[in-house]
C-alpha cells in the first residue's frame, strides 16, 4: 500500500469518526452521570491504533477533535475533549503495547477510564474544584459498559479493515 | 489473536468493578447532614451569590455568562438549576442537591452550585481559602 492510499484510508477513518461523534450526540441515553457517553468515536481510534499504528491513531484524534469544534461543538468542549482524547490514546497505545494478553475490550475499557479520569481533571483545573472527583467511581462502572461495547464493535472493525486492505494489496 | 474477550479481560473488569463500589459504598457513609447549609453560585470561577439553605427559604434568579444563562431555584432547602441555554442540559439533569460537597456544574457556561455545610467544615479552613 503507497503512502496516498494510506492518507486517504485515515482520511476515511477521521471522517467516520467525525460523523460517529456527531450522531452520538443524537442518541437519548437514560441519564446517569454528567458527561457519561457511549464514546462511539473510540471504535475508530482503536481500530486504526491496531490496523495502521500509534502515531496513525493519535493523528486521527487530533484532526477529529480540531473538525468537531468547527462543525459542532465550541471551543470550552474542544479542550475537553482534545486532553481526554490524547491522553486515552496514549493510554491505549501503552496497553496494547505492553500488556499483550488484554484483548481489545479490556484496552477500551483502561482507554475509557483514562478518558473520564483526564476529563474530570480538566473539568477540576477549570472550575478550581477538586470536588469534580466525586464522579470518578460511578464514571468508571459506565464506562466498562461502553468501553466492553466499543471493544466488542472495534473487534468487528478491525476484522474488516484488515480484509479490505489484504484485498487492496494483491490488487495493486 | 486479540479477537475475543479473555480471562484477563473478565479480571480486569472485575477489580474495575469492586474497587469503584468499595469507593461508592465508603464515600457514602459519611454524609450525614448537620449544620447550617450555605449554596455558593459561581460563574466562572468568581463568586456571584451566597445563600443560606433554609426549610422556608425560596428565591429564583438568573445567573449571565458571556455564553449564556442558567436559572436557578432554590426552595425548601434544595437548590436546582430551572433553566439553561445550553444545548446538553447536563445542568439541568444533574436534580436538586441539598446536603454538603454536593455541586451541579454547567460546563459551557462556567457555572457552578456548590453547598458547604458550615458546621462540617468549621475547622476545616483549608476549605474557605479560595
Amino acid at each position: 500500500m503507497n503512502k496516498l492510499q494510506k492518507y486517504v484510508f485515515l482520511s476515511l477513518l477521521t471522517a467516520g469518526a467525525l460523523i460517529l461523534n456527531i450522531i452520538e450526540g443524537m442518541i437519548p441515553l437514560p441519564y446517569i452521570a454528567p458527561g457519561a457517553k457511549l464514546g462511539l468515536s473510540n471504535i475508530v481510534t482503536l481500530s486504526a491504533m491496531v490496523v495502521f499504528g500509534f502515531k496513525d491513531a493519535l493523528m486521527i484524534v487530533v484532526i477529529r477533535c480540531i473538525l468537531l469544534m468547527l462543525v459542532a461543538t465550541n471551543p470550552i468542549t474542544f479542550i475537553y475533549s482534545i486532553v481526554s482524547g490524547i491522553v486515552s490514546t496514549i493510554v491505549m497505545g501503552a496497553v496494547l503495547k505492553y500488556f499483550k494478553k488484554l484483548s481489545l475490550i479490556g484496552v477500551s475499557v483502561l482507554g475509557a477510564m483514562a478518558h473520564n479520569a483526564s476529563q474530570i481533571t480538566v473539568a477540576a483545573i477549570i472550575f478550581e474544584n477538586a470536588n469534580m472527583y466525586y464522579y470518578m467511581p460511578i464514571l468508571s462502572l459506565v464506562s466498562i459498559f461502553t468501553g466492553c461495547f466499543v471493544g466488542f464493535a472495534s473487534i468487528f472493525v478491525t476484522d474488516n479493515l484488515n480484509k479490505t486492505l489484504l484485498k487492496l494489496r494483491r490488487e495493486v | 489473536m486479540k479477537n475475543k474477550i479473555n480471562k484477563y479481560d473478565i479480571g480486569l473488569i472485575l477489580i474495575i468493578i469492586v474497587i469503584n463500589v468499595m469507593i461508592l459504598v465508603f464515600g457514602s457513609m459519611n454524609t450525614a447532614d448537620k449544620g447550617k447549609k450555605i449554596a455558593y453560585v459561581y460563574s466562572n470561577n468568581q463568586l456571584v451569590g451566597e445563600y443560606t439553605l433554609t426549610e422556608d427559604y425560596k428565591t429564583e434568579f438568573k445567573v449571565e455568562s458571556g455564553s449564556g444563562y442558567n436559572v436557578i431555584h432554590i426552595e425548601g432547602g434544595k437548590v436546582w438549576v430551572q433553566d439553561a441555554s445550553c444545548p446538553d442540559k447536563v445542568c439541568l439533569h444533574q436534580g436538586k442537591i441539598s446536603s454538603d460537597g454536593e455541586f451541579i456544574a454547567c460546563l459551557p457556561n462556567g457555572l457552578m452550585i456548590t453547598i458547604v455545610d458550615n458546621e462540617k467544615n468549621e475547622n476545616d479552613s483549608d476549605i474557605m481559602t479560595k
